[in-house]
């Protein structure tokens, strides 16, 4: 017992044994941290994470929401509200699950995939259709105003043309890590291809959705398995080992203060102070997420 | 603790206030280039360089500066450009 207590010490305290310094703050410790994060990295695509667990974060992104603050958006800018269209969601729900099954983050699949083909196998005739892609945000209203700030994405948003609208909001595992990803689908339907569509049976439609599922699922089978499989998500290592940091930082200037020691060494408030502002960065880059 | 807090914030006041406008300016930079990942990572970039710049420059004034010191806060640096790659790069 006694010797397990030394070693917690030698690992987590300032004391003689460790040059009073905390041995998992040491230089080369340091380095090494550095070394296996940087292989980590590289090997993203062999070292990847489960891609059926949970999402490591909650999340509070509905498709009520989404389809609500896009047409609020709208008719602040003098334009009129989308209408929700199940087509271009079921196109946007085939997207999303396309991505997850050739683990791609673009607008266009590596099998050359676009965004107009998932809109015309959903049986949706177009005139003019647009695309906006996010993941890994918290909440709907982020989603929403990352688009409206930026320049592309906007004008998709308060394009005058379309009149209807489709989401996909998905859990899954892309590219080594778990995330939700929102697809957003824009069309103006064709009116001569709306008068058709009329006289087409709800049956076909359903067909086809179904042979697009199938294809779906079986891309998902072929879809290349990681060699070895983390129970965790690449996030959670990176947000766990800056916790672990800042505790360290933290408990090694309370030891030094207690014990008095001077030291000719970096000083761990700094580091506490920068750790924890880039904690913070950490949590704005959580909320926020990612837009294509 | 809370008197050595005090010993080291009022000895070196002008350092720890240069951090601490340097860290505002840095999550202020990273809320107004929200979405734009290049932008975001670069003052991120920016942020742990002026970190090490701070880390020498305060260890000069403090007349403790020696390579360990300095390589200390390349290491740190370099580690937070390393955790938040991976958050941009997801």
């Amino acid at each position: 017992m006694n010797a397990i207590k030394k070693f917690f010490s030698y690992l987590f305290l300032p004391a003689q044994h460790n040059n009073y310094r905390a041995k998992v703050i040491h230089h080369d410790v340091l380095t090494a941290y550095l070394v296996v994060g940087f292989l980590l990295v590289s090997l993203n695509k062999f070292v990847v994470l489960p891609f059926d667990n949970v999402l490591g974060l909650a999340k509070d992104i509905t498709v009520t929401k989404l389809v609500e603050y896009t047409n609020e958006q709208r008719v602040n800018n003098g334009l009129k509200p989308l209408i929700y269209n199940q087509k271009l969601a079921t196109a946007a729900a085939n997207k999303a699950q396309n991505m997850f099954a050739n683990n791609y983050w673009a607008h266009f699949g590596p099998n050359g995939e676009t965004p107009w083909q998932f809109i015309t196998a959903s049986g949706y005739r177009y005139e003019s259709a647009g695309e906006n892609l996010a993941k890994n945000f918290l909440y709907s209203k982020n989603v929403v105003s990352a688009w409206m700030n930026s320049p592309t994405h906007r004008e998709n948003m308060l394009r005058k043309d379309f009149t209807e609208v489709g989401f996909a909001v998905v859990d899954g595992g892309l590219v080594g890590e778990q995330t939700t990803l929102v697809v957003q689908m824009f069309g103006r339907p064709s009116e001569a291809i709306q008068v058709q569509n009329k006289t087409t049976t709800t049956k076909k439609i359903t067909t086809k959705n179904s042979v697009l599922s199938e294809f779906t699922t079986a891309q998902m089978a072929s879809a290349p398995k990681p060699m070895i499989q983390l129970p965790f998500t690449s996030t959670q290592l990176a947000s766990g080992f800056l916790i672990f940091l800042l505790g360290i930082f933290a408990l090694d200037f309370y030891m030094a203060s207690k014990l008095k020691l001077v030291r000719m060494h970096g000083k761990s408030l700094a580091h506490f102070i920068f750790l924890f502002a880039i904690a913070i960065a950490t949590i704005m880059l959580l909320v926020n997420g990612t837009i294509l | 603790m809370k008197k050595a807090l005090q010993v080291e914030l009022g000895e070196h006041y002008v350092d720890y206030l240069v951090l601490a406008t340097g860290t505002v300016f840095f999550l202020m930079f990273l809320r107004f280039f929200q979405g734009d990942k290049f932008a975001s990572y670069m003052t991120v970039l920016t942020f742990s360089s002026f970190y090490v710049v701070w880390g020498i420059g305060h260890h000069m004034r403090d007349d403790s500066v020696n390579l360990k010191n300095v390589l200390e806060y390349i290491l740190i640096s370099l580690g937070v450009l390393l955790l938040l790659s991976v958050l941009f790069f997801r």
